[in-house]
């Protein structure tokens, strides 16, 4: 008994000094956890802050919600936390660089309208790193929203002028290839003849396939029509030549769409070693 | 006097030791200077993530896989053999007509290498009556990656 009041009474003195995690520690710890690559920890602390911080005393928090979100690849919820982040933003340049992030998400998601919508919302930048970072995102939106001659343009406003002609042949030969495997064209050539799209985007073995199948079941239809008439060729092989004539057609503008696909990744690869070697050759 | 000349050697000393070191201190200060600049403005520009962005999805056909390397026995080496088959010479060339996934082609050889061969083949019968426009929406997980309804072995 006197053992239990003893410590009731220790403990009771000891609550009197003792104290909680303050708010500065959990931001800290927090910004640790990020930093040793723990995320999911970082972001649960950084939300208890933002919960917390009633007198505004952490501004950027929202941005480290959002990094943490990014960071463990949760992108709508990031674009949120930098949406909010970016309308209590305290001045122009932070302000652009959380839409920078915000852009990034979407680039993420493969939403490049919306990155559009945000990076063309940012005012012009007197700093030229802002300025560069903000030509290049746009640049790389237009780029993911096929307005190819729009990216060229912004490209351009990164590189200096007697540089900027590597970046004009690179857009001139993917633009001869977009030309040259035109999914509609590709479309019409099988539709003239079986296997010819495949075979013009250099897909030998699928042409051949497909002239050999549709081949076969003509064949099939006219045995039937000498040996049972039209209507029996007809309602016994139309389905069927129906099936693998289109499906040609569609391999055909798929194998063009995959064409053209792989010579964007590789001319943007390209272009985004030339930006680059461009933007470290320039004074920071 | 004697201590005087020992300070001067020193110094002296110390002069051509610093001759050498200081256009090696210069060379590394500089090269310093430059890597850190690389990085900062790499890092500063999000390259690494601007990078991979475009990355093109190519069609891989799909291919009969199994947990051993070599066929087990005849009935699997033919099964394998029709699949690849159909798959290179007929299914690349059709419409995307099966509404489910894996595609019945797929189902059957997951039934059967899982099943035995009777109940694979059931199964496999089961699969095809089941697979047209007219299902239930609502029988299914619809998966919107593939665009088509959910429908493993079970």
């Amino acid at each position: 008994m006197k053992l239990k009041t003893a410590y009731t009474i220790i403990f009771s003195f000891y609550a009197l000094f003792a104290c909680a995690q303050t708010i500065e520690e959990t931001y800290h710890f927090a910004n640790r956890q990020f930093e040793t690559g723990n995320y999911q920890a970082a972001l649960t602390e950084f939300q208890r802050v933002a919960f917390f911080d009633s007198s505004n005393q952490f501004p950027d928090i929202y941005q480290k919600i959002g990094d943490s979100f990014f960071s463990t690849g949760e992108y709508n919820s990031a674009v949120r936390s930098y949406g909010i982040a970016s309308r209590i933003a305290l001045n122009d340049s932070l302000k652009s660089e959380i839409i920078l992030k915000k852009a990034m998400c979407h680039f993420k998601q493969e939403n490049y309208f919306f990155a559009l919508n945000d990076l063309l919302t940012l005012p012009p930048s007197k700093n030229n790193y802002l300025t560069n970072k903000i030509s290049l995102f746009t640049a790389v939106a237009w780029f993911g929203v096929e307005d190819y001659e729009q990216a060229l343009s912004e490209f351009k406003k990164i590189f200096s002028a007697d540089s900027a002609h590597k970046l004009d042949d690179l857009f001139k030969q993917f633009e001869k290839t977009r030309k040259r495997f035109r999914p509609e064209k590709i479309e019409t050539l099988s539709i003239i003849f079986p296997g010819l799209g495949q075979i013009y985007c250099g897909d030998l073995v699928s042409g051949i396939n497909s002239i050999a199948l549709v081949g076969s079941i003509a064949v099939v239809a006219i045995v039937i029509w000498q040996s049972y008439g039209l209507l029996d060729a007809f309602l016994s092989v139309s389905s069927w030549y129906y099936r693998y004539y289109t499906g040609g057609i569609k391999n055909a503008k798929a194998t063009a769409i995959e064409k053209i696909s792989v010579e964007k990744e590789k001319t943007y690869n390209e272009i985004i070693r030339l930006v680059e070697y461009t933007l470290s050759q320039q004074p920071q | 006097m004697t201590q005087k000349t020992k300070t001067i050697t020193i110094i002296s000393g110390s002069n051509t030791d610093l001759r050498r070191i200081i256009p090696l201190l210069i060379i590394f200060f500089v090269a310093g200077c430059f890597s850190m600049q690389a990085q900062v403005s790499s890092n500063d520009y999000k390259m690494d993530e601007l990078r991979g962005l475009f990355e093109a999805h190519q069609h891989k056909p799909v291919t009969y896989t199994s947990d051993t390397n070599k066929p087990k026995n005849e009935f699997e080496f033919l099964m394998a053999s029709s699949f690849n088959v159909y798959k290179a010479f007929f299914s690349s060339q059709d419409n995307p007509s099966c509404v489910f996934h894996p595609s019945c082609s797929e189902y059957s050889v997951q039934a059967l290498q899982q099943k035995n061969l009777l109940l694979g083949t059931l199964y496999t019968f089961d699969r095809l009556s089941r697979c047209h426009r007219l299902i239930k929406p609502g029988q299914y997980y619809f998966d919107p990656m593939k665009q088509r309804f959910y429908d493993p072995v079970r």
